[in-house]
Formats: C-alpha cells, sequence, structure tokens
C-alpha cells in the first residue's frame, strides 16, 4: 500500500522523478505516515494522544483537530524531506520478499540446522507486525532442527518498536542470556 | 524436587535422548539431565521468574501455557516428555495425557498423593491439609485437579496408558516398606514411566 501511495503521487514520474528536478513528496509523507501506524500499538497511541486536541498554533495544517494527526503530519514531512522515495520502495520491498526459508526448499527446519548459535526468540505482545505466533513458529522449526533456542514473549507498550525500549525483564532476560553463553 | 525423585528420573532417561519437560521450573531438572545424560532438552513454563531462571541456566524454554499447548509439540521426535507436579495443575489433566504420549515416546510423570494419611488427617480435622509435597494455602494454591495414586492408576487403566516402571516415596521422599505396600495411604509422591 506504502508503494501504491508513492507511486500514486504526479511527481513520481516512473521512478525518474531525479532526473526532472522533482521529488515524490506527497506520496511519500502519506505511506511514511501509514508505516508509523503499523509500528506503534494501539495502547500507546491512545495512552499518548488519545483524542486530544492539537494546541491550534502549532498546527501542521488549518484541517487539523487531533494532536495525533498532527504528530503523524510533521513526521510525514521530515520523512518525506529527507528519504529518498526510491529507496524506501526498495527497503518495503526487500523486508517484504525476505524469507530466510528460500534457498532451503522453503524449508524453515532445514534452513535452521545451518545456526550454531544458541537462539533466544523474543515477542512482544502488542507487536501486530510481527505478530508473537511468528516468534512461536520459529521457535517450533527450531526444536525441529535441534537448536538450543528459548522463546518468551514480553509486554511492551511500543508495538513492533517495543524492541528499543527498556524493561526490567527485557534486560534480565538478555543478560542472562548472554552470560550463560559464555 | 528432591535428591531420590532426581535420581530415580535421571536413572529411566536414556543418554542422548531428546527431552521435553512440560512444567520445568526454573529448568534445575534439565540442567542436570544435559550434564549427565547429554540429553538435547526443552522446557515449558508459563512462570515469567522461572523462564528467567531457565535462560540463566543455560536451558532452553519455551513461555507457553502447557494446557494449550502440548499438542504443538507432536511429530518432532521426542524420546521422553516429563511432568514433574505439573498435572494437577492443569485445567484438562486427562486430556494432557492423552496429548503427552503422542508428543513422546515415554512420560514421566510425577505427583503429589492426595490419598497420603497426613493429608486425610488433616482434612480430618476439618481444614484443607497441607504437606511439604502440597504447601500452598488453599486460596493461593496453583493446584485444580488433586488426585489419589489410586485415581491416578484407574484412569491410567481406563485410557490402557501403560504403566512401564513406577516408585513410590514416602513424605520424607524415600522409598520405604509401607509406602510400596501400601501407597495410596502412606506414598507422599509417585513417580511413573508410561508409555
Amino acid at each position: 500500500m506504502a508503494r501504491e501511495i508513492i507511486k500514486k503521487d504526479e511527481n513520481f514520474h516512473n521512478g525518474d522523478y531525479l532526473a526532472k528536478g522533482e521529488s515524490p513528496k506527497k506520496g511519500l509523507k502519506a505511506a511514511r505516515m501509514l508505516g508509523h501506524i503499523t509500528y506503534l500499538s494501539e495502547s500507546n497511541m491512545s495512552k499518548r494522544f488519545g483524542r486530544k486536541l492539537q494546541n491550534p498554533e502549532n498546527k501542521m495544517d488549518a484541517d487539523i483537530n487531533y494532536e495525533v494527526e498532527n504528530y503523524l503530519q510533521y513526521k510525514g514531512e521530515q520523512f518525506a524531506k529527507t528519504f529518498d522515495a526510491n529507496s524506501y520502495i526498495l527497503m518495503t520491498k526487500a523486508m517484504d520478499s525476505f524469507d530466510p526459508a528460500k534457498d532451503f526448499d522453503d524449508d524453515l527446519v532445514t534452513c535452521l540446522q545451518n545456526v550454531q548459535a544458541k537462539l533466544l526468540i523474543a515477542s512482544f505482545d502488542s507487536d501486530w507486525l510481527f505478530p508473537k505466533e511468528y516468534g512461536l513458529e520459529i521457535q517450533m522449526s527450531a526444536i525441529k532442527a535441534g537448536i538450543n533456542s528459548s522463546y518468551i514473549e514480553l509486554e511492551g507498550d511500543y508495538g513492533h518498536d517495543s524492541f528499543l525500549f527498556y524493561s526490567d525483564r527485557y534486560s534480565a532476560a538478555l543478560k542472562h542470556f548472554l552470560n550463560s553463553n559464555e | 524436587m528432591n535428591n531420590q525423585l532426581q535420581s530415580i528420573v535421571l536413572d529411566w532417561i536414556p543418554n542422548h535422548s531428546k527431552v521435553i519437560d512440560f512444567g520445568c521450573g526454573d529448568g534445575t531438572l534439565l540442567k542436570i539431565l544435559a550434564e549427565k545424560k547429554s540429553v538435547t532438552s526443552y522446557g515449558v513454563e508459563i512462570d515469567k521468574e522461572k523462564i528467567n531462571a531457565c535462560i540463566a541456566n543455560g536451558v532452553s524454554v519455551i513461555q507457553q501455557d502447557i494446557d494449550a499447548g502440548i499438542q504443538n509439540y507432536k511429530g518432532m521426535g521426542f524420546d521422553v516428555a516429563i511432568m514433574a507436579s505439573s498435572i494437577q495443575c492443569l485445567r484438562r489433566p486427562r486430556n494432557a495425557m492423552q496429548n503427552i504420549l503422542q508428543v513422546a515416546n515415554e512420560c514421566v510423570i510425577t505427583l503429589p498423593n492426595f490419598g497420603n494419611w497426613e493429608l486425610r488427617l488433616g482434612l480430618l480435622k476439618g481444614k484443607m491439609p497441607s504437606s511439604a509435597q502440597l504447601p500452598a494455602k488453599w486460596y493461593e494454591t496453583k493446584n485444580l485437579h488433586l488426585c489419589t495414586i489410586a485415581d491416578f492408576e484407574e484412569l491410567c487403566a481406563e485410557e490402557l496408558f501403560e504403566i512401564k516402571k513406577k516408585v513410590y516415596l514416602n513424605s520424607r521422599g524415600s522409598s520405604s516398606w509401607l509406602a510400596n505396600t501400601f501407597p495410596n495411604l502412606f506414598a507422599a509422591e509417585a513417580v511413573y514411566l508410561i508409555g
């Protein structure tokens, strides 16, 4: 969807926007706003913004009513100023098509058999970009492959971005895991 | 898990086998099994503190509710499944038993015997009894389906679970003539190898 939005921008010119001295900033901004929501969690968004109204003095746009709208507009705008649209398209495509089992007859178990390290697979309960069922699936394949592997579920308020934030349990799990490997 | 019980379990589990421990606690048993029997092992546990202890012990652990999770481990080539003092904490123990025997060829089960005379005496006094095996107060206990040795063996007979080996231990954690002769009354704990 994000790629579609960028391509629909009149300044995209089929990807040749640099040759025309332009940039599909509007598309890139909207795509980023959409992406931004998916990295966060509903609980965090409602805690942070809820239905708070935006202070009229620093509205990004006259149409804006709510703080969350203003925030997404601002973040999207900043992103569109600094990020290249083709790079964004390529990176999201690379993320979508990443498949570790591709070179192993689509079998994750065979793929994991090459792993020599111990694994710690951690899922965050508010992550809906990479939900915990995926983590458990990797764990099950790791067991079939006979790899030393643990699976834990952590609480996090920040959706997919939760792994960037400190929590006591997250930190303790990592510390114990790394020490147990010494 | 006391030393006697631990050495029985160690004795029953073959070297280099693939083992899964449902309700593995802090992973102590699996750690010992890895050291002494070179097993490949995984523990399943729901308690977050205990999961951290497993990780610190270098034991592979999966955070999961046993009631919901056992059937996920079918077809993974486990030789032995362990369920030590966990079966009575499950919502559907009979179902769990049926599933566990599809996960592994053999299953080691240990359970506290609610028929033990000290517990009967406690109940006779009109209060919910407690013992070394069942220390928690009624309002704090995780036990949902307590049973006696007679109850458990009846279930095994009904479901055609073959009891290959069994050991009865008294309240001091050792094997005795009384516990072996009148297990339902004098054993505090029983350990089974079921196939």
